[in-house]
């Protein structure tokens, strides 16, 4: 690379990386070269004069610790500073990534399943829970919080049991959960982070949710109000581990959506949560529609709740709303909708289908 | 031969960071030794006395290890450094009392950024120390801010989004006050050199 030095201006030069270094931090392989090239080109002493004057104007006083004493620095920092386990909220607000959602978890099967397979089920798994350990059981009415190695955070209720690695591997954080428990993970995409329970797992990737699992419950649930989630059943996984392969077959879930997992028929089923939240942070809390084409209704329904709604365009093409909503639950805007419209709609695969006739 | 350039690869900056979050030591300890006098000075110009800067810049390297598990990775690591610096120097500045100034409302606005005084520089050839009088006295004729955008882009060596950051105002600004800055810095100079050019035809 053969820069052309000459063609410089003095701001070129002040902001040469070569330049700087004779200038700033002279007595080095540079001071050769830069000197050899001054007395060659004395017709761009003034730019080279300039710059360097500004420079050394800017750098003023030069404060400079030496190697050694930049090492005593370092030494001591690292020897007297604690380190600080972040709470969740600064957690929340540093890792911008910190996707909020919720994830439940009810689960039944214990009678059956006891600890004991729970724990040969884990070994199959997450071989890595099944040696050098830490159980954790909360038998308080209290909840109990646990910190672990990557900053993770986990808030576990009264009469759950939770097991995780003393040290996670490098590509996976895997934890065990039997009962309920409220996760607050670091993000780090390059370990994702597993929660196992006795049918499912999830796979989650720095965000926050809560597991549940109670007793005298059919289903298993996870719901997500916010963030991504992929949900397994556990025979898939297993399957997947015992083949070797990369696929697998699982559902993943984006805000709003739920799985239930029938333990009866070990299916999962994607739906809708109960109450959806609006997804859009600014998005406006009133909406008011005034002779509002019903594709536009529904476009902006879509967005404010990620939601995917179905519908006949041409039978609807007719179709106007003119209302104005607030507070209500998208179910309650649906209903008023669908009165108005006269149509029906109903929920399948997580999506609002729309039945109408036509107005 | 053209000397090899030590630019300060920015992707190196991030593997560094990275390190440093998985709780690596020798990474602090390149970025400290890569930056620790870079933001000494910087913090000389607000604040003059040395040993609190010191105590400045060390602290923002003890706040940045301590909360290594939940710090996020700046796209700028150099500008992350400076303008924590800058928030810190602030802050201490403020809770010391080291300005003598109790009636500082709004911290960002009461920013002093110290006029340059080449009295500090040791320099050997008398006619560099001649231009830095020079330079240095347009220097200190701009406003603060203009002062301060001037020492980020030419001593620091930095971005204008980078500044934009550091500063708490947004990157058209920073290119107004360095437009703004530059007029300044061209005029009086240009009209130097111009003098001096033609100073020579008249004499030859």
């Amino acid at each position: 690379m053969n820069t052309n030095y000459r063609e410089y201006s003095f701001e070129d030069f002040s902001r040469d990386e070569s330049f700087r270094q004779w200038v700033l931090n002279p007595h080095t392989k540079n001071d050769e070269f830069w000197e050899k090239w001054v007395s060659e080109n004395p017709d761009c002493a003034d730019n080279v004069n300039v710059a360097k004057a500004l420079l050394l104007t800017l750098q003023e006083k030069n404060i400079s610790l030496s190697n050694d004493d930049l090492a005593a620095i370092t030494d001591k920092i690292v020897e007297e500073t604690p380190l600080i386990i972040p709470f969740w909220k600064t957690t929340a607000f540093k890792f911008a990534a910190s996707i909020l959602l919720l994830l439940s978890i009810g689960l039944i099967g214990l009678k059956y399943y006891g600890q004991e397979s729970g724990d040969v089920a884990s070994e199959k798994i997450a071989p890595n829970l099944s040696s050098n350990y830490v159980e954790e059981e909360n038998t308080n009415d209290a909840k109990k919080q646990i910190t672990l190695e990557d900053g993770s955070q986990i808030t576990l209720y009264p009469k759950s049991k939770i097991r995780y690695p003393k040290q996670f591997s490098t590509q996976l954080r895997e934890v065990y959960l039997i009962g309920q428990a409220f996760f607050k993970v670091t993000k780090n995409p390059k370990r994702p982070f597993w929660v196992y329970t006795n049918y499912i797992s999830t796979q989650v990737l720095g965000t926050s949710f809560m597991v549940k699992a109670f007793e005298n419950e059919k289903n298993i649930k996870v719901e997500v109000h916010s963030g991504k989630v992929s949900v397994y059943r556990r025979e898939d996984l297993e399957k997947a581990k015992l083949q070797q392969k990369n696929e697998l077959v699982g559902i993943i879930l984006t805000p709003n959506q739920e799985v239930d997992y029938s333990i009866a028929d070990a299916r999962l089923l994607k739906s809708i949560i109960n109450r959806p939240e609006v997804l859009v942070a600014n998005s406006p809390k009133h909406f008011t529609f005034d002779e509002t084409p019903i594709a536009k209704v529904f476009g902006i329904l879509e967005e404010t709740y990620g939601i995917n709604i179905i519908f006949d365009e041409k039978n609807m093409e007719n179709c106007y709303l003119t209302a104005s909503f607030s507070d209500e639950s998208l179910y309650d805007k649906l209903k008023l909708i669908c009165k108005i419209t006269h149509s029906t709609y109903e929920i399948v695969d997580a999506q609002i289908i729309i039945h109408s006739k036509g107005c | 031969m053209i000397p090899q350039e030590a630019q300060p690869s920015t992707n190196n900056d991030s593997q560094l960071w990275q390190q440093l979050k998985n709780g690596s030591e020798l990474a602090l300890g390149k970025l400290i030794k890569k930056y620790f006098n870079l933001l000494q000075n910087y913090g000389y110009k607000f604040v003059r006395n040395e040993d609190f800067v010191k105590d400045c810049v060390q602290e923002v390297f003890v706040e940045i290890w301590s909360r290594r598990q939940s710090i996020s990775q700046p796209d700028s690591v150099r500008a992350y450094l400076l303008s924590s610096v800058r928030k810190k120097i602030l802050r201490e500045s403020v809770r010391q009392k080291i300005n003598g100034d109790d009636k500082i409302i709004n911290i960002e606005n009461d920013l002093k950024f110290a006029e340059f005084s080449p009295e500090l520089i040791i320099i050997e050839q008398e006619n560099t120390q001649e231009t830095i009088q020079k330079v240095s006295g347009l220097l200190n004729s701009l406003p603060k801010r203009q002062r301060e955008v001037v020492y980020l882009r030419f001593y620091q060596n930095l971005e204008r989004d980078e500044i934009a950051q550091i500063m708490g105002v947004n990157a058209q600004s920073v290119s107004n006050l360095l437009q703004a800055a530059f007029k300044t810095i061209r005029e009086n100079w240009s009209g130097l050199i111009i003098h001096y050019l033609f100073l020579i035809n008249f004499i030859s």
